[in-house]
């Protein structure tokens, strides 16, 4: 009884050091555990799927550094799948990290073979104004984004030939850590433009955000680095996520173990302070 | 003459401005609506007098969001509070460290910590450090946070508004400094850590009643009523679709989609 | 004048957004006007970022005092870089080595080591907190411990079963309720900001 005590009152610094090796092992050592492809992940990937060759796509990266491991290797998805399926790509970001984060991708696009900045690819950067910022942009592109992260004007640019509100995206995508996010972007994009709306978030937001999923106000939706996994599965293309996948599920194993025990150890102390 | 698609959402809207209207001149005229006891705002007075007595500072955070989002009524509630708790701090002469991550919520915040200080004689007082901006990144601001509650020790921690993943982090360490804790939002997924973790925790409307609740305002107290009519209505309309959807009739859905 | 200006500018704006969002086809104009309003309020974001800026500043040089401060050298390190950034990023250029080793190699690392840290409070307050006191507190722990098995890849070795039972949970119990709070804040939220628009609630400019 008392040693069951003593274990649920363990000391806090061993449940880190557990954790941090239930994260590195699996990660140095994959056990390679199967998964399957969740429905609205699977939408997300159809979505991005049914854009005819050649369409112009928005992905507004709003995320912030501290969320970047969970759902930047979503937004590399997308943008992989879409440059494979020979859509344009057009960037922004209402998160001041966004921009940055943006780049990333993009660098990885303009070693892609017969991709060019300008025309497969663009980066219009970081608007201040979150929600607000949001709204003008979705009434007038060109407005809010006169010159790109590079300095080149918007409107000369082969990519943004025809874009003028964000109506005349073919699919809006919008990958999120907080604020703004799915409730912003549906406020003022999605139910004031006829223009299929997909969103990326992280793990945590992911119950929030599927309520408007199953009201059919987003056509995709993807929770944190388990859908940017999934979204490999779907592409057939398994990349940094999928590895972290052991990772994740070892870890989850060790904090349920952890609190199995808390219980048992709570139970045991009931248990002798009754008698 | 209105968009189409948004004729009932309008309707809506234009019924729940009339009845709180009609909510809030009841209540001027002195129909007050009854609210029941929020302990978490009853503790507000309780925890300032603890940080007096220990001689430590106040720390207070109203959310992490905006004033232009859809956040933005919910940095609003934290700022009413803020306003009481300002109000507290000056009259008692204790210090008050309010941490701001929305640069538009700055200016906002030191008003009305200006206004608190002034209406209580109280202005020489004010400090620029009583109402700090720390940063707009989510982490380095609760870094900041932390590295400001380790080295102050608050004996209270008031955080109301809209947080996000930072919330966990913020109330065990203010919690671990030994501060009485008193937090609210309305964000359902932080809601479950700051009850985990916080000694008072304010849900969702509450701390929309926060303002009303501290400040007796009629005006205040009747939107609280108008709320709960708004609230009854909605659960209507939820039933009416579900029911009707179920036995495969469109007609309410097609009414509510104009 | 101080409360009625204010006042006045938060009625206007929010009376041609609605009269945008709500009778476009009736006043085809107030698309224009709207978007030139959400246009000032892009520069006024802006000009906010600066006024914080400055507080931070101000701050920060009162701190850096090593008689009134034994940790003088935090508010100087944070002056630094936070200058340091602002040059390279302004002058220099985002594009070039020396901003992406900052953000790269600095600001990514040290943000989502924040981040990171999450986890460990997390079990820790899990591990301590999570407890079966009550009939309730045992259908949370249940339900917590079934969707944390249940997202991660382990939950399949399981059967379907488990997946399953997680979307279940997530899509019905988790919607109901995450509806039930979302409509509430969002009437809290309309009232609120209502009462702003028509000048009934006059808090946020400092004054009840």
């Amino acid at each position: 009884m008392d040693l069951l005590v003593k274990l649920g009152n363990i000391d806090r610094r061993v449940i880190y050091i557990l954790l941090i090796l239930a994260t590195l092992v699996p990660l140095v050592r994959p056990i390679g555990l199967p998964f399957s492809v969740s429905e609205a992940t699977k939408k997300f990937y159809a979505a991005v799927e049914q854009v005819p060759a050649g369409e112009t796509i928005l992905m507004a990266i709003d995320y912030s550094v501290g969320g970047g491991p969970d759902i930047h290797p979503q937004g590399q998805a997308v943008f992989r799948h879409a440059m494979a399926r020979g859509l344009k790509v057009v960037f922004v970001a209402f998160v001041t990290e966004g921009t940055e984060f943006a780049n990333q991708i993009i660098a990885e696009g303009e070693k892609m073979a017969g991709k060019t900045y300008g025309v497969d690819f663009v980066n219009l950067g970081y608007v201040p104004g979150s929600e607000v910022a949001i709204s003008a942009f979705a009434q007038d592109v060109l407005k809010v984004y006169p010159k790109d992260v590079r300095g080149n004007v918007t409107a000369d640019l082969p990519i943004m030939q025809g874009i003028a509100t964000v109506a005349d995206f073919v699919l809006v995508t919008e990958f999120a850590t907080g604020i703004p996010g799915p409730s912003e972007w549906i406020k003022q994009v999605g139910t004031r433009y006829n223009v299929p709306l997909a969103i990326g978030v992280v793990t945590v937001m992911g119950p929030q955000t599927t309520p408007y999923y199953q009201a059919g106000q987003l056509v995709g939706l993807l929770s944190g680095l388990k859908s940017a996994a999934e979204y490999e599965v779907a592409m057939k293309a398994p990349g940094l996520a999928t590895a972290a996948m052991d990772a994740q599920s070892i870890d989850h194993i060790v904090i349920v173990l952890f609190i199995i025990l808390g219980n048992i150890a709570y139970f045991a102390g009931k248990g002798k302070k009754g008698r | 003459m209105i968009t189409a698609g948004k004729q009932f959402v309008f309707m809506f809207f234009a019924f729940m401005i009339v009845v709180l209207l009609y909510r809030m001149d009841r209540a001027k005229k002195g129909n007050l609506p009854w609210i029941r006891r929020i302990a978490g705002l009853q503790a507000i007075d309780e925890a300032v007098g603890r940080a007096t007595e220990l001689g430590t500072p106040v720390f207070y955070v109203p959310g992490r969001t905006e004033i232009n989002t859809s956040g933005a009524a919910q940095t609003m509630a934290g700022l009413e509070i803020l306003g009481h708790v300002a109000g507290l701090t000056a009259k008692y002469d204790t210090e008050l460290i309010t941490a701001i991550a929305a640069p538009n919520v700055q200016p906002v915040a030191e008003e009305i910590v200006r206004q608190a200080y002034v209406a209580a004689g109280k202005a020489e007082a004010l400090k620029p450090e009583m109402v700090q901006f720390l940063s707009n990144e989510q982490f380095a601001f609760a870094a900041a946070c932390l590295a400001i509650m380790n080295r102050e020790h608050p004996g209270a921690a008031i955080m109301v508004g809209e947080f996000q993943a930072e919330t966990m982090m913020l109330v065990e360490a203010a919690a671990q400094t030994g501060a009485i804790t008193i937090c609210g939002t309305s964000r359902a997924i932080q809601i479950p850590f700051f009850v985990a973790a916080a000694d008072y925790t304010l849900i969702g409307e509450e701390m929309f009643a926060g303002g009303a609740y501290l400040t007796r305002d009629p005006n205040k107290l009747g939107s609280i009523a108008a709320l709960d009519v708004g609230k009854v209505l909605g659960t209507l309309i939820i039933l009416i679709g579900a029911i009707t959807m179920t036995a495969g009739n469109k007609s309410f859905l097609n009414f509510i989609k104009k | 004048m101080r409360k009625e200006i204010p006042l006045a500018i938060a009625f206007v704006t929010g009376f041609v957004v609605l009269l945008e969002y709500f009778f476009l086809p009736a006043v085809p104009a107030s698309k224009a006007w709207a978007t030139m309003l959400q246009q000032w309020g892009i520069v006024v974001s802006g000009f906010a970022m600066f006024v914080a800026a400055t507080n931070l500043v101000l701050v920060n040089v009162k701190k850096m005092d090593p008689k009134r401060n034994k940790e003088w050298y935090n508010p100087v390190l944070l002056l630094v870089f936070m200058f340091g950034m602002a040059f390279i990023g302004l002058f220099v250029g985002e594009r070039t080595a020396t901003y992406q080793f900052l953000f790269t190699k600095m600001y990514q690392p040290l943000g989502t080591a924040m981040f990171a840290l999450m986890v460990f409070f997390i079990a820790s307050a899990a591990q301590r907190a999570f407890r079966a006191k009550s009939v309730e507190a045992a259908l949370l722990l249940a339900a917590g411990i079934i969707v944390m098995l249940g997202r991660a890849p382990v939950g399949e070795l399981a059967g379907s079963w488990l997946p399953n039972l997680t979307n279940w949970i997530m899509n019905f119990p988790n919607v109901a309720g995450n509806r039930a709070i979302m409509m509430g804040a969002a009437l809290g939220a309309t009232a609120t900001a209502f009462r702003a628009l028509v000048g009934i609630d006059r808090s946020y400019l400092g004054v009840d």
